[in-house]
């Protein structure tokens, strides 16, 4: 019967699991694991916008070198072979 | 015996109110979900308008920026930005903001990333939709943002930039005067209750502060210094793009109300003032006929500012939807779909700044237009909790506030680029396409590229690339080697 789904007893289960929360509430959890798991998330979250940066730095240097010293256009040396055509 | 029955028909009236208490919080919680289901919409036409005015060799750079905003924007928000919003509504942090208290966390407290409302909560049904239409608004920012860059801004720059606008600037602005509790609300009565400002018209001025550094398009403005036009490579994607942000309005534009029948008695705008739904319905409707109108005969019937005029028009009725008659809205948006065309033409021909879709007209102008139309057509009305009344110099306190607001950031992160030479690709990747440099690839390998000409003066015609190229190195005092590009 629906009325005797022990939806209370479940939800008090539920919420003292580490990632599920609430993070530090009267109900328990793990105030240390979520602190944890928001500090990598922040890393995450610098470290892919400083790679964005030095990645794509590094891909238009090489290409304008590229197309500097040979005067044509395309991928430069060493990048991955392009699928279409390239500039006359 | 009627003490028994006295009783249970209280237990059974608490629980009947308990289960309705819960079923108005779903209800709510579904509202949002679906506003912001519709909201990707407007991202999915960004993505579409922004590549379709592209040339044909900048159009997957072009699309990226517009996926990657998601990618940086939604953990930035996350970690940062709706803690700004929550905690900012005074100009500074809040009490509170260290932490959420058990007892009464309040709003501030419930915005950290580590308070209980930002994860699965059972208790909770609002908190988490009502952060994802936040979210999506701090896309939008960046999306406004991403259209007057294309085509030289590095993707890596677009994103730090889109960072400080959708989870630092707009969402402060937001705590200040696109909340219920914030200082220009509570003490001015600043009313902008679908966003002309918050929203578009900072990113505008963000923008404009950005286009600054980054400085044209090479081959945007001839040596005389008149504009050429760059033709959309795919015109229809730009219109497609730009029906289907309109479809994603509807959504934005529920999102911004609130509503949860016990808390409140009926629909909110964003100062906790009443309304209605079908309010805002018809306004953005008609704003939609309005600057259409007002664009086409601006523009003496061109469909991209025609478009870009039923853009305009919503944005300039944006702020007032909530209180607006229709024909009032109707008029203002004419007006408005009007402004942009007008002001778009001067920026690009008098001011010579390149803004590739328009977007600081019609998100810029026309979102500080929408504030100063109420400020004289919806004086006198009672905003917010306090009841504090609508006025011009309130609305005009608004501006002020907002347009250095966003405008400094804008400029000053982006002179921080330009000095580190991260914000604006080399002139020769620019003259070849972004595409090339970043992907390697040509996403039209069917079809052979044409190298752009200039014709001089004998009527012979040379290829673009190598003068194009040689001007560039002149203006930027020769820092740029002149070899030559292109075959």
């Amino acid at each position: 019967m629906i009325d005797s789904f022990p939806f209370d007893a479940w939800g008090d289960d539920v919420t003292t699991f580490w990632t599920f929360g609430p993070a530090g509430g009267a109900e328990g959890g793990s105030l240390t694991g979520t602190f944890v798991l928001t500090g990598l998330g922040m890393l995450l979250m610098v470290a892919s916008l400083v790679y964005w940066v030095w990645l794509e730095n590094k891909k238009l240097n090489a290409q304008a070198a590229h197309l500097r010293t040979a005067g044509g256009l395309g991928p430069a040396a060493g990048e991955s072979q392009p699928t279409g055509q390239p500039q006359a | 015996m009627l003490g028994s029955i006295s009783s249970l028909l209280a237990q059974t009236v608490e629980e009947l109110d308990a289960k309705i208490t819960l079923d108005s919080q779903i209800l709510a919680e579904q509202f949002y979900f679906y506003t912001v289901v519709v909201m990707w919409l407007i991202h999915v036409g960004f993505m579409a308008y922004e590549a379709g005015v592209a040339r044909r060799k900048n159009i997957m750079s072009t699309a990226m920026k517009n996926i990657l905003t998601i990618a940086v924007v939604t953990p930035t928000f996350y970690y940062f930005g709706w803690y700004i919003y929550g905690c900012f509504e005074h100009g500074g942090p809040a009490q509170g903001h260290a932490g959420p208290d058990p007892e009464f966390p309040g709003f501030c407290g419930t915005t950290s990333p580590w308070a209980d409302q930002m994860g699965p909560n059972l208790g909770d049904h609002i908190s988490a939709v009502f952060f994802l239409a936040f979210l999506l608004f701090s896309w939008t920012t960046g999306s406004i943002m991403s259209g007057a860059l294309i085509e030289r801004v590095r993707l890596s720059a677009y994103l730090l930039l889109t960072v400080l606008l959708g989870s630092g600037v707009w969402i402060m602005d937001a705590a200040w005067g696109w909340s219920a509790g914030g200082w220009l609300t509570t003490r001015f009565g600043f009313h902008d209750s679908i966003a002309s400002l918050v929203v578009h018209g900072v990113a505008g001025a963000f923008a404009l502060g950005v286009l600054l550094n980054l400085g044209p398009r090479i081959g945007k403005y001839d040596m005389a210094g008149r504009a050429r036009a760059f033709r959309p490579h795919n015109t229809h994607m730009t219109l497609l793009g730009l029906m289907l942000i309109f479809t994603g309005f509807y959504g934005f534009y529920a999102a911004c109300l609130v509503i949860t029948s016990t808390a409140f008695p009926g629909w909110l705008n964003i100062y906790l003032s009443p309304t209605t739904l079908g309010s805002i319905a018809f306004v953005i409707t008609i704003g939609f006929a309005g600057g259409f109108t007002g664009g086409w005969f601006a523009s003496k019937g061109d469909p991209f500012w025609t478009l870009s005029g039923g853009l305009a028009g919503v944005i300039s009725v944006s702020a007032g939807a909530d209180i607006y008659h229709p024909s009032l809205a109707y008029i203002l948006a004419a007006s408005g779909g009007m402004l942009a065309v007008w002001s778009g033409n001067w920026i690009e021909r008098k001011l010579r700044v390149d803004d590739a879709v328009g977007a600081v007209a019609v998100h810029g102008v026309c979102g500080f237009y929408g504030v100063f139309l109420v400020g004289i057509f919806a004086g006198g009305f009672p905003t917010g909790v306090n009841n504090v009344e609508t006025s011009f110099g309130g609305q005009l306190m608004g501006m002020m506030a907002f347009f250095p607001l966003a405008f400094l950031p804008g400029y000053i992160a982006s002179w921080l680029l330009k000095k580190a030479n991260l914000l604006r690709v080399p002139p020769e990747v620019e003259l070849e396409g972004l595409d090339m440099a970043e992907f390697q690839q040509d996403f039209f390998p069917e079809f052979e590229r044409v190298p752009e000409v200039i014709v001089l003066p004998s009527g012979e015609e040379v290829e673009a690339a190598p003068i194009l190229l040689e001007g560039f190195s002149q203006l930027t005092n020769g820092h740029r080697p002149g070899a030559r590009v292109g075959a």
